[in-house]
């Protein structure tokens, strides 16, 4: 059953196109009104055509391969669960591919990544449910970090670690990974506004970990 | 301008995924507001922090081979079906962007590269405000508005006239980006066609006089009192050097 639903949801993002649309309205729009300006459309992003899907599987996905095992490795807090998940992606990904039509083939790599990998969790059970992220989670009163100890840095991996698996994949895909709002909300499948709340309560769950971590180790210390 | 409502926005500004005028909006809050300042500048030293320490983990090589040899090798039909023209298709695009903006700085002073990514962006913003519907931030055929509309965004103010008479009715301002800068772009029409004409203070580096043109756009630029003008059009060039001449007439530039 998981793997319908991560087929459907292969198929359902390779053809949902976002930029293709918008594309489409500008060149409607340009058309409207004046021609000359057609060869300026060409400067921005690639405009997907009908079947303008990259004719080759390394150039649309493979190259984001660092991301995908970045992502995997951030969710599954084991190096060979990260491989398994990864490399099962990749073939996922090549199966589908000739069914991909987006034009942004990091986006569509990383949802199959994140799909792998919260199925497995889920197996393993090493991680609850989805829901676990509070929606009504109010903001603890704010954390200050001071970010020039050492000791803040140090620990900020594992803080990143021992985060809720929704509030640590939202920091790594645009704290690490760098990705813009639009493009971390095509990843995990939500409203922009959706991704802007989740990242700030992550970020503050973030620095309320590592509060918690640097309280510990200063106990430690003594 | 509430702290509340800018505070909601700050991390979307941290971020950089604000609108100019956004972002301009919060930079003048934040200028007059040490407590929002100080928030934004935690907001950054945790990004900076967060960059900095968590490491963002490569595929290992041993995967990666694994990888390859589990994928079925690609499929050459696919390739093949393709015509020269498909394959062509998106290099045409970069080699005609690569073009234009090569064109571009040439046209616009062998020895200025601040100047030459000027007249990029300049015509850039031209075409990008025809294109996404963002002609206008502001749309008002009255001088009295457009002007004081930008006061609150800017801290210059761009001389507004309105050239109607002349057949050049303007129709409104936006605020644009140029080389980095925030600039007003005025909007005037020539019958079907509209001009951008991009005012900025100079900070020290006033435009060169002069006309150009590049791929289909002209462009007329020049300084006066601290600002720089530069006016870019598609509309013929004996026609943009009439706007700009009534352009400074009226406005006493």
């Amino acid at each position: 059953m998981c793997s319908e639903l991560l087929d459907f949801t292969i198929e359902y993002f390779g053809r949902t196109a976002f930029i293709p649309k918008l594309s489409k309205k500008i060149n409607r729009a340009v058309n409207g009104i004046n021609p000359r300006i057609l060869a300026f459309n060409l400067m921005s992003d690639p405009v997907p055509m009908p079947d303008n899907a990259p004719a080759d599987f390394a150039q649309a996905v493979l190259r984001h391969r660092d991301a995908a095992y970045n992502l995997a490795r951030w969710l599954m807090h084991h190096p060979q669960d990260a491989e398994d998940c990864v490399q099962d992606a990749f073939l996922r990904a090549h199966q589908a591919f000739a069914r991909f039509r987006g034009s942004d083939g990091r986006a569509w790599l990383l949802t199959i990544v994140r799909n792998l990998c919260y199925s497995r969790l889920r197996q393993n059970k090493r991680e609850v449910a989805l829901d676990l992220l509070d929606e009504n989670f109010h903001s603890t009163p704010a954390v200050r970090i001071s970010w020039q100890q050492d000791a803040a840095r140090e620990l900020l991996p594992r803080a990143l670690e021992l985060l809720p698996v929704e509030a640590r994949e939202v920091l790594v895909l645009h704290e690490i990974e760098g990705l813009a709002y639009k493009d971390v909300a095509a990843v995990l499948e939500i409203p922009l506004g959706t991704v802007m709340s989740r990242l700030a309560r992550a970020r503050e769950k973030l620095q309320a970990q590592l509060q918690q971590l640097m309280q510990k180790d200063l106990a430690h210390g003594l | 301008m509430d702290c509340e409502s800018q505070r909601s926005l700050l991390p979307a500004y941290v971020d950089g995924e604000l609108d100019l005028v956004r972002q301009v909006e919060i930079e003048a809050h934040l200028s007059s507001c040490p407590a929002c300042a100080q928030a934004a500048q935690d907001m950054r030293d945790a990004k900076s922090a967060m960059r900095e320490a968590l490491p963002r983990y490569t595929m290992p090589p041993d995967l990666l081979k694994k990888i390859r040899a589990t994928l079925p090798a690609e499929p050459a039909a696919r390739a093949a079906k393709r015509s020269v023209v498909m394959i062509v298709w998106p290099y045409l695009g970069m080699a005609a962007s690569l073009a234009a903006m090569l064109w571009v700085g040439f046209i616009a002073g062998v020895n200025h590269a601040q100047t030459r990514s000027l007249f990029a962006d300049a015509i850039a913003g031209h075409a990008r405000s025809l294109m996404v519907g963002h002609l206008l931030d502001v749309a008002s055929t009255d001088q009295h508005t457009v002007k004081p509309w930008f006061a609150g965004k800017i801290d210059f103010a761009p001389p507004v006239v309105d050239l109607a008479s002349g057949g050049f009715p303007l129709i409104g301002g936006r605020l644009d980006l140029l080389d980095h800068h925030p600039a007003a772009a005025l909007i005037y029409q020539r019958r079907k066609h509209f001009i951008n004409l991009f005012v900025w203070p100079d900070d020290a580096a006033p435009l060169a006089e002069g006309q150009s043109s590049s791929n289909g756009y002209q462009t007329v630029s020049w300084s006066h009192g601290g600002l720089n003008f530069l006016a870019v059009s598609e509309i013929p060039a004996a026609d943009l050097a009439g706007f700009v001449q009534l352009y400074r007439t009226q406005a006493g530039v």
